[in-house]
């Protein structure tokens, strides 16, 4: 190899979590990884690939089976050789006793660097400090991770202390709840502990930035063309004039079409949400039953949970409503002075104030013989705020659900709680003047024609997913 | 070769990076063609984002980059250049069959068809137009107004209307659609797709039945198309106008040139009004004004005698043979003036229209951001480096080895040979942590009863030491017996408190007992023939301590000091656990210390003590400096640990005893208030009460000394009894299974050894319950070892309600 690239080996005990690190910083939940210990039974490679070049490999070791008698072996046999990694792979190659520590020292031997994971919620322990001096004396550049996934934080300072001798960097890293942010912070850190890596390391964060960079517009192009699609929906039936002599016929047909509607809604829904996970790359992932997302998109208690509250949404309906009475005044060339703009806001106004329960209108176009019954697009000015902070919502959890996480233990009451926030929409936080640029794009889909307010509302999306990427703008996990 | 698809080919190299034609309205609309077909892709699949990425990202590193030159990315050169040499290579990989089907070559050919269509057009119309004006029949003259009001006004006043709505659109910053004209949107761009449909059918009704459906799906997209690039999809419109219109013009001049050379017509105006022939002399000079500098009054425009000689007045000419005779030449005046009107006010406009929608073509094709949102995704998809993090290798390796089991014979026999050397400074740190003072005090008190009782030691095991100690350490032994036997006095002290102590008062008499025992094996071996090696041996002990530990040299503080040591590991041992004293402290390291027992030999305890200071002064510094450098000195023993052995061989284990082996992890958190409790869960899960603990966990000289407690203790009712004491939060590993193999081979084969598991320690409960699913983890593993007389249990219950499943 010309170059050589960074090799980390990722060690630690058993069930430390060292798939979970490798997997959330690799984005990768194809690794197979269980809260049993052991899951990992000989070091696999992840080589981070950019334009089909290798410039930093993750390796995945099983966990340290002997510590101790590795330690002693070490320690007897410092004088005699540089490269105790080496020397003790060589001599134990084939016993079956330390079948999992020969597979775990090997890249070590071969030069890779070290990523010691340990558990911080955890008591420091005799195997802990062995593991420590025997990664100390294999003297490669080494980092440590204090994985910690749970709330208790009192021995993190010991776990510092202990690492900081012997490591050259010791980072925090909740390979559970790791965000985008904090993954690029640890990768930056893998610089720090050998220089030679700073190119290489350097590049593949830049690839990881420009990558989700390209992912954020994807996802963004993704809600806008949901919008798009669930505003202009519509669903029509032709029926036979005979079917709908009687009022239990027409309510029968309606019952039908807004039933057909809402799954069609829903579906759409569904789609976007198939698109945002593939984007981010979420094999194996599951929504909490609880959360809001896993509830009906149409049902009252997501409706309460996201959107805009009736005030911002008569607000941004006066708004929108002006705009409209605005265009009328110059249809008049001004010879309505303004009272057009007056106009259009009261009504609009009053639209976001009531606005209308029912989610959309009936349209029947009566023929001979025939009737054309027809449900939508949506006319409910609370539904496409929803629908928007829930498919943003949807985003959040994709771009910071670590990979790491599919073995998380949920139940552990210990675990770190998701921050307790208020149920509250992202729409909700926005400023007027944006819920304003998002009423009016609504408003022309819903014409399903193209908006010239789409670009704005691209911008505002986007700041949303960056914000919630940069951890500036709560990802509001726990809804 | 198709002209259709020239457009690809490299120019002469001009400039170094542009070696690609530049866009073309065609090319928009495949460039589109192809956005739009990826985005259907996506659209159906989304997985499809990753392989269209990585295309993209191919393309970029093996076509386009190298072509690029200088141009920096995200400059509009770049992404212009990029983009263009990306559709290249698309329509390059396309289906050689699908080639001629891609829209934008269609709408190329079409736009091609209808310009030669428009030409002809309009040349035939022109030319039957003015053939129909210039119908002359050799009666009435030809109608001057009529003519020029027809080719002249009314072109040119179309021709100003058409500059008026591009001007209007410019003003208007080109927000106005294609519904503006209505003769664009209306006629001619349906007309330009119906002709391209047509042409694609032609194409597609020899075409295979997979590509005819392809391209049908593609239909539709040319009216997309027209609406992307609003201006642009205008002036695709508007040229095919002008060049009609310069065919229409052409054809006109050329009909009336020809016209007039071969045939007489005779030309005049009439008017009902009461017109002066000077008005219509000064119209005539009016319009004629731009050519009349190059042919003047008489060739490029009549005389007013000329106008008012060619008028007609109907009623003349009606009756013929009047006696009314106009003169010829006043008829034929109007020739010239008719074909430079034509030319000037029909011909020049359109060909100014023509060449300035050329430009303007040009220009917006120039000025093309490429920035629109479809693009942009493919632009960064171009530009970001491709990111693969797939698993490079995998696989299923060896399950975690359960070690097999260990033969009784052989366990020994590898005590016998040099046990590995671990130095632990974290271990002599948490020692000095946990120095408890008032535990001291007790352990001492029970010294004095060392001595007065000498019992003989079982001789096998002494034997044993002695042939190891002799080996190791006559070398150094060269003082006599008399300088030695104050220091055996003065070590006992340090002794009990490594030795045992029992758990109840009622057990104390025991303990005292067993002391003794340990001590005279130290006593016998003193008066012995042997007794001259063995006294290094003893005297030697302190010697490693006081570089960990002592740092005062009076007597009475080292045996303190010594005193803590022991209780370092345990903390309550005067409360109830029997402890044995934690060997790596005084093991004595002949090889790497020769100077010590050396100094030691003289015979003055106070000097010897001085020499003690010295070197924990010495090493003191070294400790806190550097840890692993002090190690070598007082740790590495040679030994397993020949002072607990001789104690062990006193240990005696009652019927109802059992021996504790704690892990150190335990051992360290362990208060000296839950010692009883351990005792009382241990008697509660096994029926044992502790006959001797250990400790284990660290190194094999631990290790070591937990085996010879057990080989060396005297059991009344063997097979001997172990509990092993874990902490069972941490999943099994290897070594784990291995002290158990090495306990077994120590305690026999059907020795019953029951495995407890503890969970990770908080402050309320240093002994908390184990969660279930730890447990289990266990249990496979213990199962696996096949181990009938080894029991797993949990040392304290489970809690009712279980916090875990």
């Amino acid at each position: 190899m010309a170059v050589k690239i960074p090799r980390l080996a990722i060690m630690g005990h058993p069930n430390a979590g060292k798939s979970s690190v490798v997997a959330t910083l690799t984005e990768n939940d194809r690794i197979a990884i269980d809260k049993r210990a052991g899951t990992t039974t000989k070091s696999d490679f992840y080589p981070v690939v950019i334009d089909g070049q290798t410039v930093i490999e993750f390796i995945d070791t099983p966990g340290f089976q002997n510590p101790n008698a590795i330690l002693e072996w070490f320690q007897a046999h410092e004088d005699k050789t540089a490269d105790l990694a080496h020397a003790f792979v060589a001599a134990h190659q084939y016993d079956p006793l330390y079948a999992h520590d020969i597979a775990l020292l090997e890249p070590v031997a071969e030069g890779a660097g070290i990523i010691l994971v340990v558990d911080g919620s955890k008591r420091i322990k005799e195997k802990d400090r062995v593991e420590i001096e025997l990664l100390r004396l294999t003297a490669r550049p080494r980092m440590a991770i204090l994985n910690n996934l749970s709330k208790q934080d009192r021995y993190m300072d010991q776990w510092r202390d202990a690492l900081s001798k012997a490591f050259n960097s010791v980072r925090e890293f909740n390979a559970h709840r790791a965000t985008y942010d904090e993954r690029i912070k640890l990768l930056s850190a893998l610089k720090t502990i050998d220089q030679r890596w700073e190119p290489m390391v350097g590049q593949a964060i830049d690839a990881f930035a420009g990558d989700w960079e390209r992912r954020t517009d994807q996802a963004v192009s993704t809600i806008l063309d949901l919008l798009k699609q669930a505003l202009s929906y519509k669903v029509s039936k032709t029926v036979k004039s005979g079917q709908v002599i009687f009022q239990s016929g027409r309510d029968r047909v309606k019952a039908e079409l807004s039933a057909e509607f809402e799954d069609g809604l829903r579906r759409l829904e569904v789609v976007a949400q198939e698109h945002i996970r593939a984007n981010f790359r979420h094999n194996v992932w599951n929504v909490p039953p609880d959360s809001v997302l896993s509830q009906d998109l149409l049902s009252e208690d997501v409706g309460q949970a996201l959107g805009l509250s009736r005030r911002q949404l008569a607000l941004v309906g006066a708004g929108v409503g002006a705009a409209s009475g605005v265009t009328l005044d110059l249809a008049t060339a001004g010879h309505s002075l303004g009272t057009g703009m007056l106009l259009g806001a009261a009504a609009g106004g009053v639209l976001g104030m009531m606005g209308g329960k029912a989610l959309a209108k009936f349209d029947i176009e009566r023929a001979p013989n025939t009737q054309l019954y027809t449900i939508g697009p949506v006319s409910n000015q609370r539904f496409p705020f929803v629908l928007l902070d829930r498919i943003v919502l949807y985003s959040a959890r994709a771009m910071n659900w670590a990979h790491g996480r599919q073995a998380a233990d949920e139940d552990d009451p210990n675990r770190v709680p998701d921050r307790d926030i208020r149920p509250k929409g992202f729409t909700e936080a926005l400023s007027t003047a944006d819920q304003r640029a998002l009423g009016r794009f609504f408003n022309d889909a819903r014409r399903g024609k193209a908006s010239e307010h789409e670009a704005a509302c691209r911008a505002i999306i986007k700041g949303i997913l960056r914000g919630v990427s940069l951890n500036e703008i709560d990802s509001r996990c726990d809804l | 070769m198709d002209p259709r698809h020239a457009t690809d080919d490299l120019r002469p190299a001009a400039g170094a990076p542009a070696q690609v034609a530049d866009w073309t309205a065609a090319d928009l609309i495949d460039l589109e063609y192809y956005l739009d077909a990826d985005e259907q892709a996506l659209r159906e699949r989304p997985a499809a984002r990753k392989a269209l990425a990585e295309r993209d990202r191919t393309l970029y590193l093996e076509r386009i980059e190298s072509a690029l030159g200088t141009a920096a990315p995200h400059s509009p050169a770049h992404r212009r250049l990029s983009l263009r040499l990306w559709l290249k290579a698309r329509r390059a990989d396309e289906d050689p069959t699908l080639k001629p089907l891609l829209p934008g070559a269609a709408f190329a050919q079409a736009q091609r068809l209808s310009l030669w269509l428009m030409a002809l057009l309009g040349l035939l119309v022109g030319i039957s137009l003015s053939a129909t004006l210039l119908d002359y029949d050799g009666h009435l003259p030809i109608s001057v107004p009529w003519f020029v009001f027809l080719l002249v006004v009314m072109q040119f006043a179309l021709s100003v209307g058409v500059i008026v709505t591009w001007l209007r659109r410019a003003m208007r910053q080109r927000q106005a659609g294609v519904e503006e004209s209505w003769l664009l949107s209306q006629v001619i761009q349906p007309a330009l797709e119906r002709i391209a449909h047509w042409l694609q059918e032609q194409h597609l009704a020899r075409s295979p039945q997979e590509l005819r459906e392809r391209a049908l799906a593609t239909r539709g997209l040319m009216r997309a198309q027209f609406s992307v690039y609003g201006p642009l999809s205008i002036l695709a419109l508007l040229i095919p106008l002008q060049v009609f219109g310069v065919a229409f013009n052409l054809g006109v001049i050329l009909t009336t040139i020809t016209l007039e050379w071969f045939t007489d017509i005779a030309f005049g105006w009439g008017t009902s009004l009461a017109a002066h022939p000077q008005t219509i002399y000064d119209l005539v000079r009016l319009i004629a004004a731009p050519w009349s500098w190059l042919f003047g009054e008489g060739a490029g425009y009549p005389t007013l005698a000329q106008i008012e000689g060619s008028r007609v007045y109907l009623e003349q000419w009606a009756v013929i043979g009047t006696g009314f005779k106009p003169n010829p030449e006043h008829l034929r005046s109007w020739r010239w003036f008719l074909v430079l009107a034509v030319f000037t006010y029909g011909l020049l406009p359109r060909l100014a229209l023509l060449v300035a929608s050329l430009i303007a073509q040009r220009l917006t094709l120039k000025h093309l951001t490429f920035t629109h949102g479809r693009l942009q995704a493919l632009y960064v998809r171009l530009l970001t480096p491709h990111l693969d993090t797939h698993v490079g290798e995998t696989g299923q390796g060896p399950e975690m080895h359960i070690p097999v089991e260990i033969a009784p014979g052989k366990a020994p026999q590898k005590r016998d040979a040099v046990p590995p050397v671990s130095h632990r400074p974290w271990r002599d740190e948490l020692a000095n942590r946990g120095k408890p003072v008032a535990v001291a005090a007790p352990v001492v008190t029970v010294t004095p009863s060392v001595e007065p009782n000498v019992v003989e030691p079982p001789p096998e095991v002494q034997e044993q030491e002695q042939e190891v100690i002799s080996s190791d350490e006559a070398p150094a032994s060269s003082p006599t017996a008399v300088e030695i036997e104050p220091e055996v006095q003065s070590e006992p002290e340090p002794e009990p408190p490594l030795v045992v102590t029992m758990p109840e008062l009622r057990d104390q008499i025991i303990t005292s007992s067993e002391e003794q025992e340990v001590i005279s094996s130290d006593e016998a071996l003193a008066s012995s023939p042997t007794a001259v090696e063995i006294e290094p041996e003893v005297q030697s002990e302190p010697e490693p301590e006081p570089p960990r530990e002592i740092t005062q040299p009076e007597l009475c503080d080292q045996i303190a000091a010594q005193a803590i040591i022991a209780d370092d590991e345990a903390l309550a041992s005067s409360v109830s656990a029997v402890e044995i004293e934690p060997a790596p402290k005084l093991e004595p390291e002949p090889e790497s210390e020769p100077e010590p027992p050396l100094e030691i030999a003289q015979p003055e305890l106070c000097d010897q003590i001085e020499i003690q200071a010295i070197i924990a002064d010495d090493e003191a510094p070294a400790l806190s400096a550097s840890a692993v450098e002090i190690e070598p000195e007082p740790a590495p023993a040679p030994e397993p640990a020949p002072l607990p052995t001789r104690s062990d061989n006193a240990t005696e284990y009652r019927p109802d005893t059992c021996l504790l082996l704690l892990h150190v992890d335990i051992d360290d958190v362990l208060e000296p208030e839950d010692r009883p409790r351990l005792a009382d869960l241990l008697r509660t899960l096994s029926g044992w009460n502790i006959g001797a603990q250990a400790t284990f966990g660290a190194g094999s000289q631990m290790t070591a000394r937990a085996l010879a407690l057990i080989e060396a203790g005297h059991w009344h009712a063997p097979p001997a009894r172990l509990a092993v004491i874990q902490d069972g939060s941490q999943p099994p590993i290897t070594e784990n299974l291995v002290f158990l193999r090495q306990l077994r081979a120590a305690a026999g084969t059907q020795a019953p050894i029951l495995l407890a598991l503890v969970g990770d320690p908080d402050d309320d409960d240093r002994l908390p319950p184990l969660r279930a699913f730890d447990y289990r983890d266990w249990q496979t593993k213990i199962d696996q070892m096949a181990d009938p007389y080894l029991r797993l249990e949990m040392l304290t219950p489970p809690t009712a309600n279980g916090e875990d499943d």
